[in-house]
């Protein structure tokens, strides 16, 4: 829990609400940051606000990567908004965005997606968490259904 | 001994324990100390107000299980002393501050039980780690900077 990562954190809105957040372990957050703006690997141990916006912008294209196929495989529309930064503790980062779901419910629906770029040695995990009364939007759209 | 909180969960300790809560954002701490029995109890909560069924996620709810710890080692309300930590806004996206709801949740309920907050390192927009030494009453906040 105090594993030090960058969460770029996306709300969603549309006909479902939720988040999605984009997390990189301290080290490939420093890594990406000198593929971004082009610095000599290794050299960056501190993130400047240049590094951040950077990061921001990464999040934009891969978590709005992943909500464009969800939205497209489950015809639901969905609005991605302005991404926010923070660069902290594993367990602080997340316990925000987890109680703003558990305030409406005890559960919520959480995506997990790990992806990793071979050749630069990038990993992340992005995370798209919907409260549990957007559960039937979304069911209804695979063609199940809750019961069903 | 070293005893952890995780969310929604309230460890009590005595003699050489440590009680400790790691990566705390919104969340809120709440640690409580009897100086004269050395004994201590801390919650790891994230939500205010209170639940109807126990879960100790509730700051109030939190509140309530550990003064019945704190009654439990013979410890009287009035030489409780009470400290809080957390309840940082890791987003400024998110149009209510659950951290802030957190905190006042927290004060509101132990003014209500007469227990005085003598500490707390609460707000702003970082982590924090707390570390609770039973035998000192000796909180420590970690901040990852």
């Amino acid at each position: 829990m105090e594993t030090r990562v960058a969460g770029i954190y996306l709300p969603i809105t549309g006909e479902v609400t939720g988040a999605s957040l984009l997390i990189f372990p301290e080290p490939i957050a420093y890594t990406l940051s000198d593929l971004l703006v082009r610095r000599k690997k290794g050299t960056t141990h501190q993130l400047t606000e240049l590094d951040k916006s950077a990061l921001k912008e990464v999040g934009n294209i891969i978590c709005g990567s992943f909500l464009t196929v969800f939205s497209n495989t489950l015809k639901i529309k969905i609005v991605e908004h302005v991404p926010e930064f923070s660069f902290d503790m594993f367990g602080a980062v997340v316990d925000q965005i987890i109680a703003e779901f558990a305030k409406k419910a005890d559960e919520a629906m959480v995506i997990e997606v790990k992806f990793n770029f071979e050749h630069a040695n990038i990993k992340g995990y992005v995370v798209l968490i919907f409260g549990i009364d957007q559960m039937k939007t979304i069911l209804d759209a695979l063609g199940g259904g809750i019961g069903n | 001994l070293n005893k952890e909180a995780k969310i929604g969960e309230v460890v009590a300790g005595i003699n050489d324990d440590i009680l400790i809560a790691s990566g705390i954002g919104s969340c809120v701490v709440v640690t409580l100390y009897d100086v004269q029995r050395k004994v201590g109890t801390l919650a790891h909560t994230m939500l205010p107000g209170t639940s109807t069924d126990n879960d100790a996620k509730y700051v109030g709810t939190a509140i309530d299980i550990m003064l019945e710890q704190m009654q439990g080692y013979g410890v009287k309300k009035e030489t409780i002393a009470a400290k809080l930590v957390g309840g940082a806004n890791m987003f400024a996206a998110f149009k209510s501050d659950v951290g802030q709801d957190n905190i006042n949740s927290a004060k509101e309920r132990l003014k209500k039980e007469g227990i005085h907050v003598v500490g707390e390192a609460t707000g702003g927009t970082q982590g924090r780690s707390v570390e609770f030494v039973v035998a000192s009453g000796v909180v420590t906040v970690k901040v990852k900077f």
